[in-house]
């Protein structure tokens, strides 16, 4: 010992002294973590009761408008002689379908070929990219939506069309699912790579044959996650596919969504329309619940 | 088993720190380990040899009670840390762990923390401030890991900058600076290169002097040189791991008892 500082306490006092610290730290700490606890339980209960009474406010008021009827039938206006009918929302379902849909299918290849070249490439550009990409998903989403409106929008007379919807979708659902598929691809363990380059495989092949598969369920799950974002989603799609009554699949139509559905309703002018926004409110919350029970179902297979 | 019961203690015997008792560990109800008893002598170097599967690394990690960290892992039988049952509340956890440390596989210094940092870790998880004493405990680890005077002019550096044998015995600097009586190793020298091994192994026997030590390897010559007392572990039919025998490292190597410590001695499986 070169520069010895104190005492010559032996070993058995030295390691006295340590154990009396710890067990009168953890005495101490006893209370502490009694409050620790305590404040968690705190939290969870500050985070659960606006979740319940949402809950409870949605299913209670919204759940009688789950018929067959109400799922399939076209929209109806009240009018003096009905002021009740309101028929059904099949017209914003087969409209969320479809629009949000195809907003994924056009999403999905963008946002694997982002993740890989963001995954592979790793030079300034994509780096760049990849930062733009980032605060994409920190803008406000109607600005997406003015962004569409002007650029088709506008230069179609002012004529809306579902797929409008789709290609605002697409900034939605690119950006938040290339940084989950990146985060996915991340995740594959170095070696893996290391080890397939060095049997002598193309980089591609590695990336197609062992970084992706092990990926895979990470990737879905991001996909999920990023598609069910989408199917709230309001702002970006309200002024661009106008609205249709009757239940549609095209896209070269205007189109209803049940966020846009239910943003026509609660501002109408008819109390039975705003009611109905309960049932509406139900469905679009299974939908997004049961996309996001989808892909932690994902989860669980791969961490089998 | 009724081999094993007769070998529990092996000849040379001193007082018992810690005693396995009947201790089996299962993993969402499938054993990974079965009924293993022995005792762990005081300042005396027990090693943990076996095929890869046979559990040496669970009764180790069950040995600190580590492998409660792995969800559905559950214990039956009795490990005794001098006669107290370490499951029970007698002992705190965090004390427990403080007088059972640990030294991993893969050298883990904390990246963030500076070389004296890590070593003063321990002290200050459990809320030690005197400074004069946290740093002479700094530098008795650091000499007794005989890591000392090639980093005490760089206490300040992150511990990253060092080498793979520096790292790892700043590890077990790490976990001699709360004074444990014991010291887990699980496969220490696994990921260092013959010199590194060396200084680790050489450093075991000075050790020994103040800490008893539990040494999980893979390596039989390695058991032979550092150990006193040996335990063989080997999969049953059930893929769960038994204690096939247990006696001083001199038995076990030169005359042990059963046919299957003799294959595997002699590198006939596993
Ligand atoms: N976290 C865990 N969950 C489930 N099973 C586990 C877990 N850890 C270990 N096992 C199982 O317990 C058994 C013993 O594993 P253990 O790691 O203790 O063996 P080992 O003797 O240390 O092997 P090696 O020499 O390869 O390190 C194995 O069958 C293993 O699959
Ligand atoms: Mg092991």
């Amino acid at each position: 010992m070169s520069t010895s500082t104190v005492s010559q306490l032996s070993s058995t006092e030295r390691r006295e002294r340590v154990r009396l610290q710890a067990t009168s730290t953890v005495a101490r700490r006893n209370l502490f973590s009694k409050l620790y606890l305590s404040s968690l339980a705190i939290a969870l209960a500050i985070a659960f009761i606006p979740l319940f009474s949402i809950l409870q406010n949605v299913i209670g008021n919204g759940w009688h408008y789950l018929t067959w009827g109400f799922l399939t039938q076209s929209q109806h206006l009240p009018d003096l002689m009905s002021r009740n009918a309101i028929g059904g929302i099949g017209n914003a379902l087969t409209g969320t379908a479809v629009v949000d849909g195809v907003a994924l299918l056009f999403a999905v290849p963008i946002a694997l070929l982002l993740a890989v070249a963001f995954f592979d490439l790793r030079n300034k550009w994509t780096l760049i990219v990849r930062a733009a990409m980032e605060t994409f998903i920190g803008l406000p989403s109607i600005l997406f939506g003015v962004f569409i409106y002007v650029l088709f929008v506008a230069n179609n007379h002012g004529i809306t069309e579902g797929i409008y919807g789709s290609y605002a979708l697409c900034f939605i659902i690119v950006p938040v699912s290339t940084i989950n598929c990146l985060a996915a691809l991340e995740s594959v363990p170095k070696t893996l790579i290391e080890a397939g380059l060095s049997l002598g495989s193309r980089p591609s092949r590695v990336m197609w044959r062992v970084v992706l598969p092990v990926a895979r369920p990470r990737i879905l799950t991001g996909l999920f996650l990023a598609f069910a974002r989408s199917v709230g989603e309001t702002a970006p799609i309200l002024f661009v596919i106008g609205v249709s009554l009757l239940p549609t699949y095209s896209l070269t139509t205007s189109q209803s969504t049940l966020p846009t559905l239910m943003y026509n309703y609660l501002t109408g002018s008819y109390p039975s329309q705003r009611t109905a926004c309960w049932g509406i409110a139900l469905v679009l919350m299974i939908t997004v619940l049961a996309l996001n029970l989808i892909s932690r179902i994902f989860v669980a297979r791969s961490s089998k | 088993m009724s081999q094993v019961d007769i070998n529990q203690v092996p000849s040379s015997t001193t007082a018992p720190v810690m005693s396995i008792d009947d201790v089996t560990v299962l993993f969402s109800a499938k054993p990974a380990v079965k009924n293993v008893s022995f005792a762990v002598e005081e300042k005396m170097v027990t090693s943990m040899i076996g095929p890869s599967g046979s559990g040496k690394t669970t009764l180790l990690r069950s040995m600190n009670r580590l492998h409660e960290m792995t969800v559905g892992a559950t214990l039956t039988g009795s490990i005794k840390l001098d006669g107290t049952d370490i499951y029970s509340s007698a002992i705190p956890l965090t004390v427990l762990r403080s007088r059972i440390g640990m030294v991993f596989q893969k050298p883990n210094p904390f990246p963030t923390m500076s070389i004296f940092d890590n070593v003063a870790s321990g002290l200050r998880f459990i809320g030690f401030k005197d400074r004069a004493f946290v740093e002479e405990a700094v530098e008795r680890a650091l000499v007794s890991a005989a890591l000392w005077d090639s980093v005490k002019d760089r206490m300040k550096n992150a511990a990253g900058t060092l080498s793979g044998g520096e790292q790892q015995r700043l590890c077990i600097a790490r976990a001699l600076a709360v004074e444990p009586e014991v010291l887990l190793m699980d496969e220490p020298t696994a990921s260092l290169d013959p010199i590194a091994t060396q200084q680790i192994e050489e450093l075991t026997q000075t050790l020994k002097e103040v800490v008893t030590i539990v040494i999980v390897t893979h390596n039989m010559q390695q058991a032979s040189r550092v150990s006193d007392n040996c335990a063989f572990l080997l999969m049953g039919e059930d893929r769960a791991g038994e204690l096939i025998e247990f006696d001083t490292t001199d038995k076990i190597f030169n005359n042990p008892k059963d046919p299957r410590t003799i294959d595997y001695i002699a590198g006939r499986f596993g």
